[in-house]
């Protein structure tokens, strides 16, 4: 599933104008840029949040200096996680620790990350090129293809990058958006500002950056850009105000990811491009190939 | 002046020699220092002393999770990281012997350490430095990797693995910024070498402290131009920090 170069996967281009599909190979992508076009990455690098406590799985998201939350099919054993130096602050909903490092360490000791395949891959098949910051608790995995290599020749053909932080919770069984940290700095904000004056394209690379880049209102930032928690849910209902074009991998139609994407396309032209990409064997999952909707 | 004020470089194998040199000239420029080695002990009172410029953990570069571990404590504390020195390596043997005489063990721990940690460590830390656009990397090597003598064999090899890599990230990483420096620091009167050559007289060898010089000069803006280049102590001369 996951070997060959991570770039090696099939990209569905979707333009919302004409209603055409167009089927690449991702390596490509630079072709259908242009220069000036702002790609729009998310920093945050993915933990292995999710442990086993004799038989019941838990998973850790939005991680704070002495606490973080959490996501169980059942409570875990409060002797369990007391031998790991964590205990339960709110039944089911936050564990407190002593030190963020500690914990760091029990997470990578005994964790695994989240992961939809037959079984959870080492660490690094969940970083992309931009993985900077931990604090994502599902793989933001649309950055994925994006190898240094791919990432080069779009630099060469003059494409502009910017970057978000935007760190994704988890839930067990729960496709619910719950809110998640975000960060665009200014530099950022300035760029999709230039961009849209110059009538270029501003496209998220994946539904985390639409999401942090969506929670900024024009006007609104600080010198810093603009911090805090979105609960920002999107739908064919919504009016995009800073993005013009997606790429992100292929969802459940039942996700709010789903949902997400009908304020890019036409809920028809969506079905459509599920339709043509299952008849050409195209593979969802974070491994999985991608679409970009214009 | 090289101007390192609260910028963010990681050293390993910082507890004794070379890698301790440098941690501590890089702190006296002000710079905030990540430091790790297999033991904490020496680390601890670098804190002791330097306190919050300091971050340091116990790794052991043998174990990807230790060294995910490091990546992750730092760059959550720091957001990025400006450079990397990869000093920690091993012999892999206890004393020198012939490389038909060492076990696939010792080969190993040698490739695991020398040249697979480095390289894990610059997976973790590289996209902080390429979304940046700017960042070090100073591999250490020996001199045995160009020319290997009988006894060497573990450890030459692995110096001369760390040293190809070196050529060749330098090559692909040039269009993003980030320099990528091969550093032969000579012989040095460190623990490392007294196993080796437990013969040499101390006071002809090197001091740790000349030799990390010119990784600090590395570091900083000067080291500019150089990416790609296999450096070695004596190419320096004294007095580089006066500059």
């Amino acid at each position: 599933m996951v070997w060959g170069s991570r770039s090696s996967v099939r990209i569905m281009m979707s333009n919302r104008l004409n209603g055409v599909l167009y089927d690449y190979e991702f390596e490509s992508i630079y072709t259908h840029l242009f220069p000036g076009d702002l790609l729009v990455f998310n920093l945050s690098a993915t933990l292995p949040v999710e442990v086993e406590y004799g038989g019941v799985s838990v998973r850790y998201y939005d991680f704070h200096d002495t606490w973080c939350r959490i996501s169980t099919t059942m409570s875990p054993p409060e002797e369990a996680l007391r031998r790991y130096g964590l205990h339960l602050l709110e039944e089911g909903l936050r564990v407190g620790y002593e030190c963020k490092r500690e914990f760091m360490r029990h997470l990578f000791g005994m964790g695994h990350a989240v992961y939809d395949t037959e079984r959870a891959y080492p660490l690094e098949y969940y970083r992309s090129a931009f993985s900077s910051i931990p604090g994502s608790a599902e793989f933001p995995s649309a950055a994925r293809p994006f190898t240094l290599e791919v990432v080069r020749r779009l630099m060469l053909r003059g494409i502009v990058f910017g970057y978000i932080t935007l760190h994704t919770a988890t839930q067990f069984g729960g496709e619910k958006p719950l809110p998640e940290y975000y960060l665009v700095p200014y530099s950022t904000i300035d760029l999709v500002e230039k961009a849209r004056k110059k009538g270029r394209r501003v496209i998220a690379v994946g539904t985390t950056c639409v999401r942090a880049l969506e929670s900024v209102d024009a006007g609104t930032h600080t010198q810093k850009g603009v911090e805090g928690y979105t609960s920002l849910t999107l739908n064919e209902n919504h009016r995009l105000k800073n993005v013009d074009g997606l790429i992100t991998g292929f969802h459940d139609h039942e996700s709010s990811h789903y949902e997400l994407l009908k304020a890019f396309q036409p809920p028809k032209l969506l079905e459509k491009l599920y339709r043509e990409a299952t008849r050409l064997g195209y593979r969802g999952g974070v491994f999985g190939d991608l679409c970009l909707l214009l | 002046m090289l101007n390192l004020k609260d910028r963010r470089f990681v050293v390993t194998g910082a507890s004794r020699g070379l890698g301790l040199a440098v941690a501590r000239a890089l702190l006296s420029e002000g710079a905030l220092v990540a430091v790790c080695s297999r033991s904490t002990d020496d680390l601890k009172r670098l804190y002791s002393h330097y306190g919050e410029q300091v971050i340091y953990s116990e790794v052991n570069l043998e174990d990807q999770r230790s060294i995910e571990v490091f990546g992750s404590t730092i760059l959550d504390k720091w957001s990025w990281v400006d450079g990397l020195v990869n000093n920690a390596s091993t012999l892999g043997v206890r004393r020198l012997k012939f490389l038909m005489d060492s076990s696939y063990d010792e080969l190993e721990e040698a490739l695991r350490v020398n040249y697979l940690g480095a390289f894990k460590l610059i997976s973790v830390l590289l996209p902080s430095m390429v979304a940046r656009r700017r960042g070090v990397i100073v591999n250490v090597t020996s001199d045995v990797a160009v020319k290997p003598e009988a006894g060497w064999g573990a450890y030459a090899a692995s110096k001369a693995a760390l040293e190809c890599m070196s050529y060749i990230l330098a090559a692909e990483l040039r269009g993003f910024g980030v320099r990528v420096h091969l550093y032969d620091p000579g012989d040095m009167d460190t623990e490392l070498h007294r196993r080796a050559l437990p013969e040499d007289d101390p006071d002809e060898l090197l001091k740790p402290e000349h030799s990390a010089k010119p990784i600090v000069y590395l570091l900083s803006e000067a080291g500019m131009g150089l990416s790609g280049r296999r450096l070695s102590v004596h190419e320096f001369g004294d007095g580089i920090n006066s500059e």
